[in-house]
């Protein structure tokens, strides 16, 4: 007797049904004595490569199929079934169980591209469509308990269920490729899936000739897991525990032989019927045991044909012409011993590429890069690419590899045979745009989109958990308003530790349903959660694509494959990541307003690298809107380093990880750099490569450098020992090479020790040049345009929203840079933020303001938005509600922000107030149906109109404070225009002493201080003690502040620690380097709280005063 | 219903006789077993990983004796509970 192989299985990456991780199952196998084990996934292959990596590694046979549903003619469900692919027939089952997913996702893909995607349940596929598919046998469908057969079985009508079965039969005639699916999860007799149904399923079967194949329809490892199980049907149905029809019991496992055997027994009753049924099973599995490199591809790279690209010729010979001609573009004014340098460097890396065949694939990106150069948008290189000449001179890089010191084989080596990884930073705005390219230039059968699976994290588990046990919106939300960045599966150790969690830890006490919860969150952690669009991610392949992967609709009108991006490699795929970044659509929108608005054209890429205002304004540690440098701790770094160079930046990017932070890699470098401490390079061989960072390893290119300067090992060589290092296997071979080679060369016990421990720890820390020297870039130029052209820059900021930080920041920051803000009118405003030239009373120049955008107003319709700009001048109020036609609620609260208020002024020539305004807005909001401005009336009838004379605006009306004002701006654009939120407050900010923000730069050490404002970030970053301290970054339009809580601090706060938006901390100031200073905090205060405490102290005080007199 | 009952069993773990109320029945055929589930949700304090199966399965056994059929619930070891009587099984 053989052992089992179970055929129906549901890994986690079936979506909210299966509970386990593909790996863990065939690890579970393994031990169980299985030698295969199939994977089949409902609605698709999305655990399949997982699968396949997992049994391959581990020695076991993969199989693969699939758990689709089956639509009968009429579109009625024919019950969900299980179809394998065979393998060993060079990818032919493969091909066609891709085919059958893809064909079952059809019907989701909405006509509009633009329109949301088919209801889930539209996933199936026919079964006479089913049937076609698989008229080379190349696959086997299962039918089981579940089926319209099994349904008929269990209700007894046994002719109907014959009846039924040869409707199948009928259509899937070839030989081995239809078979019945006896299950039992021994269920109450009578109902569907108990052994009594399975004993008349194999009856029926025996009686048509149609061979039995015994499964469990698996769905988790353990009869434990049943549990996660009911949460996710629970969150699958968007129903409470008890309100849907729950799993029998806990019988859906991955059970031993033994168990298969027994349940056979039960199930035929005679001994010898259920070894033949594990015969025909093992004989199944036996045709379906897959070879995955000719099967599926595996891997084996891929990429677009010759003919794709365009090139005819040797694709190597065509590389190397188009690489020369860069020289020329690149190097225009190079010296010859450049020159030289440049060429052999390009020979080099020619002969690596040809050497690993990939010459289509540099020929692919260099063209996806030309195609998004000549649809003008704006685009660079990430990642180690930017190490690579030939990247540069293709012109798919933007840094001068030389210039930057980076090296090749950091990208690229014969060491590694997988293809390299080329990242693109393109316009976010743009980026559709370019993936509808891609598909044209190559082919739909060439390109797919791939998905990413998004997992359970602390809250989203804790929400899908409370949905499950019944628990109302409000009561989740109380709790997941104060779960702040911990794991699903540490939510019971959380509620320990945590002082923002004491009031549920005390609930969980005391409530049976709270301590469920903590139960079953922990064990939703990192289950798949959604699977979703990558938002980045391109494959491109040859014309085998669609044979190698399923596709399924996207959401963006282009198919997206069901493989995300760690099943790229083992299939050979080639996955092109075309980044969407917000700051390149904001620099290109700056750049086309610089031009619009002076008539200059700014080429940004070609600006030099080295302006010197730029750094100096860097190093005030005003880096709002600035790429990459913006963030509160990357605000102390600036204020700590002070940059002066483009390759500072470089490696202050670098830096800022969590493992040069906690490797103590910062405070030796800034120490080395400011002189306040001799640099140590360990060995006169070694200064030539950290002298850039004072004795400092800090770069994956300099590790690398090391151990080839001191093993003499070649630069592709070390670039693989630096990569095992983090491999705890090969560690210790490394050691011994190196210590080996060390020896030989004369270096001494004691530098090696040292080298060696630095390297050892590098693991973690280091960080790869390119990747900083290719980020420098829109960091450096971010800077350059906020340096020079403010308004331009800021009116791109707001557009684009590229950065960390609300949108009420940058408006601080814009006043604060002195560009104002025009506020949103009628007359001036459109749907961008557009930059307008002011006139200054007494000054002969202008300035330049930003003028805000009517896509501000909440609730403001695209439609409304169009018509406003197409209709544009009004001359009044009432001609501006006839002819834009606004909704009630956009006409007022166009109104209330002040949109309104110049077209008032314009037709009376007198002065009105916002009073006035919102009168004649309640006015005309009060008539029932608007009357059409006809152009061939002279004059409007007015005649159903219930008030005077129209021209004239009503007058006498209070207007609106100015804490009201900022009040209605808050609310209907979330942005304080006409004065900083704080500024309402501040009697009582003076009265406490309250310090600006701005000021603190200037005072001792260990001051006392009162600092408020909004809060604009909230941060823990992974520290070197373990211990969580709590970073919060507060606006109060002087600048920013930055205050550090630790345990004490969080324990005194802990009920405003994360959610309380204005915000007055106390503490002592701490200076942190030439410009840094921030506050060690000891308590924190709501501060609206404080402000009605402090109103009502300010009435008593009145009041006693006044009995005084 | 319910109350508690006390089983004996053969050699393959098979009820074959059983007290409830006084009375001691005897079990004629074969007995049918199956496992049904129970409410966690409402009724159980914990269910962290690991005792999954228990608050979640339960297992069901069904009796013929010569007073008429008999269901049995069989929670945990030396634990059952007569869920019902009837004449005459439903299949």
């Amino acid at each position: 007797m053989n052992n089992f192989t179970h055929l129906h299985v549901a890994s986690a990456f079936s979506g909210h049904y299966g509970v386990t991780r593909p790996e863990q199952m065939a690890e579970a196998a393994l031990a169980s004595g299985f030698s295969a084990l199939a994977i089949t996934d409902r609605d698709g292959l999305y655990g399949a490569v997982k699968h396949i990596g997992a049994c391959l590694q581990l020695g076991l046979a993969p199989i693969i199929g699939v758990d689709l549903n089956i639509f009968d003619d009429d579109g009625s469900s024919l019950g969900r079934c299980v179809i394998l692919a065979h393998g060993n027939n060079q990818g032919a089952g493969w091909a066609t169980l891709c085919k059958i997913v893809s064909v079952a996702h059809e019907k989701r893909k909405p006509s509009n591209p633009n329109a949301k995607l088919g209801s889930k349940k539209d996933i199936g596929i026919g079964r006479r469509m089913l049937s076609e598919l698989m008229a080379n046998g190349n696959c086997t469908l299962l039918i089981g308990p579940d089926s319209d057969v099994g349904r008929q079985v269990v209700a007894g009508n046994r002719q109907l269920a014959s009846a039924l079965l040869e409707n199948w039969h009928g259509l899937f005639k070839y030989p081995g490729s239809f078979g019945i699916e006896i299950v039992s999860h021994l269920t109450q007799p009578g109902s569907v899936f108990s052994s009594l149904q399975a004993r008349r399923m194999v009856e029926l079967a025996d009686a048509n000739k149609i061979p039995a194949v015994l499964t469990n329809a698996v769905r988790y490892l353990e009869p434990d897991d049943a549990v996660t199980a009911d949460v996710l049907d629970a969150a699958r149905h968007l129903e409470a525990l008890g309100l849907l029809e729950e799993q029998p019991n806990a019988q859906a496992w991955m059970k031993p032989t033994q168990k298969m055997l027994a349940l056979a027994i039960e199930i035929t009753e005679d001994r010898g019927r259920a070894l033949e049924l594990f015969e025909v099973t093992a004989k199944l599995a036996e045709r379906c045991r897959l070879d995955p490199p000719n099967d599926c591809g595996w891997g084996k790279p891929k990429t677009p044909e010759q003919s794709a690209l365009g090139i005819t010729g040797n694709p190597f010979e065509v590389l190397w012409q188009k690489a020369h001609a860069g020289i020329e573009r690149y190097y225009p004014d190079a010296n010859d011993k450049l020159l030289q340098q440049v060429q052999h460097r390009l020979g080099q890396e020619l002969i690596t590429i040809n050497k690993l065949g990939f010459a289509t694939y540099f020929l692919t990106v260099a063209d996806v890069a030309q195609m998004i150069r000549d649809m003008k948008i704006r685009s660079q290189a990430r990642g180690s690419g930017a190490g690579s000449l030939v990247n540069y001179l293709l012109g798919i890089s933007g840094v001068d590899p030389i210039e930057h010191d980076l090296l090749f084989e950091r990208f690229l080596s014969t060491e590694r045979s997988s293809l390299p990884d080329i990242d693109i930073d393109v316009e976010s705005a743009r980026r559709h745009d370019i993936y509808r390219a891609i598909f044209k230039r190559y082919g739909s059968q060439r390109v797919t989109l791939l998905s990413m699976q998004s997992t359970y994290r602390g809250r989203g588990a804790m929400r899908d958990s409370g949905l499950a046990l019944g628990l109302d919106d409000e009561e989740i939300d109380n709790i997941a308003k104060n779960m702040w960045r911990f794991s699903a599966r540490s939510f019971r150790g959380a509620i320990a530790t945590k002082p923002e969690l004491a009031e549920f830890a005390a609930a969980v006490e005391e409530d049976r349903r709270m301590n469920l919860l903590v139960d079953i969150t922990e064990r939703l952690d990192r289950l798949p959660r959604h699977i979703s669009m990558h938002p980045c991610g391109v494959i491109l392949g040859d014309a085998s694509l669609l044979n190698l992967t399923p596709v399924e609709p996207s959401g963006v009108g282009l198919p997206m494959s069901q493989f995300d991006k760690d099943d790229m490699d083992p299939m050979g795929m080639l996955k092109l990541d075309v980044l969407g970044v917000r700051m390149q659509s904001a620099m290109a929108y700056a750049v086309r307003e610089i031009a619009r608005v002076s008539g200059k054209e700014l080429d940004l890429d070609a600006v030099a690298r080295d302006d010197a205002a730029t750094f100096k304004a860097i190093r005030t540690t005003n880096t709002l809107g600035i790429f990459q440098i913006e963030s509160p701790g990357q605000r102390e770094l600036t204020g700590k380093h002070q940059p002066t160079q483009f390759n500072d930046l470089t490696i202050q990017i670098s830096l800022f990880r969590p493992g040069p932070m906690k490797g103590n890699m910062i405070a030796p470098y800034l120490d080395g750099r400011h002189g306040f401490a001799k640099p140590d390079f360990i060995h006169k061989d070694l200064e030539p490569i950290l002298r850039e960072t004072w004795g400092v390893v800090i770069f994956h290119e300099h590790v690398i450098r090391i151990l080839n300067v001191m093993t003499g090992c070649g630069l592709a060589k070390a670039d693989e020992m630096r990569r095992s290092l983090e491999n705890p296997r090969a560690n210790h071979l490394v050691q011994k090479f190196f210590r080996t080679q060390c020896a030989a060369r004369g270096y001494s016990q004691a530098v090696v020790d040292r080298v060696w421990s630095i390297l050892e720890g590098f693991s973690s820390f280091g960080f790869c040049k390119a990747h900083g020297a290719a980020f420098a870039l829109p960091t450096y130029q971010s800077a350059w345009l906020k340096t020079h052209h403010p308004a331009e820059f800021m009116a791109g900021l707001f557009t684009h929203d590229p950065g960390m930080y609300p949108r009420r920041l940058l408006l601080s920051e814009a006043r604060r840079l002195g560009v104002e803000l025009l506020p949103i009118d009628v007359n001036c405003s459109t749907d961008e933020y557009r930059v307008e030239k002011i006139r200054v009373e007494k000054l002969p120049a202008e300035k330049l303001g930003v003028r805000m955008s009517l896509t501000e107003v909440q609730g403001i319709s695209e439609a409304e938005v169009e018509r406003i700009i197409a209709e544009q001048p009004f001359i009044d109020v009432s001609d501006f509600y006839l002819r834009a036609k606004p909704s009630r609620r956009t006409m007022e609260r166009l109104a209330l922000v002040g949109a309104l208020d110049s077209v008032a002024g314009i037709s009376a020539g007198e002065v009105f107030t916002r009073g006035d305004v919102m009168a004649r807005v309640r006015q005309l909001n009060a008539i029932k149906k608007r009357p059409t401005a006809r152009e061939d009336q002279p004059t409007l009838d007015f005649s159903t109109l219930n008030f005077g004379d129209l021209e004239q605006l009503p007058t006498g009306n209070q207007d609106m404070s100015i804490t009201e004002r900022v009040q209605y701006e808050l609310d209907i654009l979330h942005l304080d225009v006409s004065q900083h939120v704080l500024e309402q407050y501040r009697p009582m900010l003076d009265e406490m002493g309250v310090i600006n923000s701005n000021e603190l730069v200037g005072l001792r050490n260990k001051s006392e201080v009162l600092v408020a404002g909004v809060r604009v970030a909230t941060q823990t970053p992974p520290m070197r003690s373990g211990k969580r301290v709590v970073f919060i970054t507060l606006d109060d339009g002087t600048g920013c502040s930055d205050a550090t809580f630790f345990d004490e601090a969080q324990s005194r706060c802990s009920h405003i620690l994360f959610n309380t938006k204005l915000v007055i901390i106390s503490g002592k100031t701490r200076r942190t380097g030439v410009r840094g200073v921030s506050i060690m905090a000891e308590n924190a205060w709501d501060l609206k709280e404080l402000w009605n405490q402090w109103l009502i102290a300010v009435e008593d005080r009145k009041q006693a005063q006044d009995l005084y007199v | 219903m319910g109350g508690n009952v006390v089983v004996s069993l053969n050699q393959t773990g098979e009820p074959v006789e059983f007290n409830w109320q006084g009375a001691s029945y005897r079990v004629l055929e074969k007995p049918v077993r199956w496992f049904s589930r129970r409410q966690w949700w409402a009724e159980a304090s914990r269910v962290q990983r690991g005792i999954g199966k228990e608050v979640l399965e339960v297992e069901m056994w069904r009796l013929q004796t010569n007073a008429g059929f008999v269901e049995l619930m069989h929670p945990a070891p030396n634990e059952w509970r007569l869920v019902r009587t009837y004449h005459s099984p439903n299949n």
